[in-house]
């Protein structure tokens, strides 16, 4: 039987997001099991004595032969969501055994600060996964790592953002013990102190795509979903709210293949552009942010719109001369010639 | 010879980032450095005042205005650090003990 893919709908929601919360999917003895090898260090204390970026199924098969965590990634709804987000070959890119003594001491009021991983990766569209697997329930005494939901689209680069130490909408990590949060390698993310009188454990795993992420997951309904609904509700951190959107279409566009999709209109509407604009190199930058290799399919959907739109004027302008002529219903014939008027 | 008294003000800075780069817009996040060493701020769940202008109200300067750069047509869509950073600054006692 196949592993359980991620839905359409959990799809949007890790868009839109930037992460996706499975609650106790590890069963109590596998998470004992795992919680028992953090303990003894079977996952080393640092990252440096494994190699990055190497197979994911070769340090499962070799350095992690038989451990609890190849046993918790095999488990189906594990797979099924590592496949969803990265595909079949994922590479290992590094790990962290996040284990908070009780009562540790707050490096600064309110805990530590919110960062971004790696935080020089500028790839807009192509990002890593990254699992935090908690073996044990945490309580929000215990400091679980808080998210920034949507934070994913934002770069501020290296350190730059060490400075905020409080920021609405964020979600601590509050949940039963075997549970995964599988974010974008990009998302916003701080430790929390621990307040309790126990250990806490939060054991990382970055993971790196060997392909193109392109409908990785179950896509049955995907023809008839509409994630508008999803893009549109907004973070209460948020101020370009607009640009926001067109980030998460941007990241649907990549994810789904296809460089139509477009709820609210933002970036077709400036692909409603005629020759002068094309012609200007700032046009091509813009459009450097805009889907990169449009399909036959949004090229004829351009067309058609251009073509209606030269009707309405019923002036062929300069710029577009193959504009249909004044008083001509539209014929097919109209989407090719507008086509190769505006082909680059 | 003259003493010199030391002064018991610190100051505290408060960082207010808001949804525009209107100081009557919703705070969004914020950011507390204390000189005083309370940290009143450090346990709230949620932003100690609406807007710039009710932290005004409550006393406190704003010694920095966000800074507006114009987005150019490379960078309109990029995004990184929150973008609308007011400062501002509260002098308060500390005690003389």
């Amino acid at each position: 039987m196949p592993d359980p893919l991620l839905t359409s709908a959990q799809m949007a929601t890790f868009c839109d997001e930037g992460f996706l919360r499975l609650e106790g999917v590890i069963p109590p003895e596998l998470c004992a099991r795992f919680q028992a090898e953090l303990e003894d260090q079977r996952y080393g204390a640092v990252t440096k004595e494994y190699h990055f970026h190497q197979p994911l199924s070769r340090m499962c098969a070799e350095t992690w032969n038989g451990s609890a965590l190849t046993d918790i990634l095999a488990l189906p709804t594990v797979a099924g969501l590592v496949r969803s987000l990265v595909g079949d070959h994922p590479l290992y890119d590094h790990h962290v055994n996040h284990a908070v003594p009780p009562d540790n001491p707050i490096r600064r009021p309110g805990g530590n600060w919110i960062h971004q991983d790696h935080a020089v990766d500028l790839r807009p569209l192509t990002f890593d996964a990254v699992l935090s697997i908690f073996p044990h329930e945490v309580t929000k005494e215990m400091g679980g790592t808080l998210f920034v939901p949507g934070s994913h689209f934002r770069r501020p680069h290296d350190n730059n953002h060490y400075r905020y130490q409080h920021i609405r909408g964020a979600i601590q990590a509050v949940c039963p013990a075997g549970t995964i949060i599988a974010w974008h390698g990009a998302l916003w993310h701080s430790g929390r102190p621990n307040r309790s009188g126990r250990p806490r454990t939060m054991f990382k795993l970055r993971l790196n795509p060997t392909a193109p992420q392109v409908r990785l997951w179950d896509t049955s309904d995907l023809a008839s979903f509409d994630p508008w609904p999803i893009f549109r509700r907004g973070h209460p951190w948020m101020s370009n709210f607009l640009v926001e959107y067109m980030h998460r279409t941007r990241f649907w566009r990549y994810l789904t293949g296809d460089h139509a999709i477009d709820p609210d209109g933002a970036w077709t509407r400036m692909e409603i552009a005629f020759d002068a604009d094309r012609a200007d190199a700032r046009y091509r930058l813009a459009m450097e942010a805009a889907p990169h290799a449009p399909t036959p399919r949004h090229l004829a959907l351009r067309a058609q719109m251009l073509a209606a739109a030269a009707r309405a004027t019923a002036v062929p302008t300069a710029h577009a001369p193959s504009a249909a002529p004044r008083g001509v219903p539209a014929e097919p014939e109209d989407a090719e010639l507008v086509r190769s008027a505006i082909a680059p | 010879m003259p003493t010199t008294t030391r002064s018991l003000l610190r100051q505290r800075l408060l960082v207010l980032y808001t949804q525009t780069n209107c100081p009557t817009s919703e705070v969004v996040a914020w950011s507390e450095y204390d000189g005083t060493g309370k940290d009143a701020f450090a346990e709230l769940e949620d932003r100690p005042y609406h807007d710039v202008v009710a932290a005004m109200r409550d006393g406190w300067r704003v010694i920095k205005f966000p800074d507006v750069q114009p987005s150019t047509i490379d960078n309109a869509y990029a995004s990184g650090p929150l973008e609308n950073e007011f400062v501002l600054e509260r002098l308060e006692e500390i005690s003389d003990a």
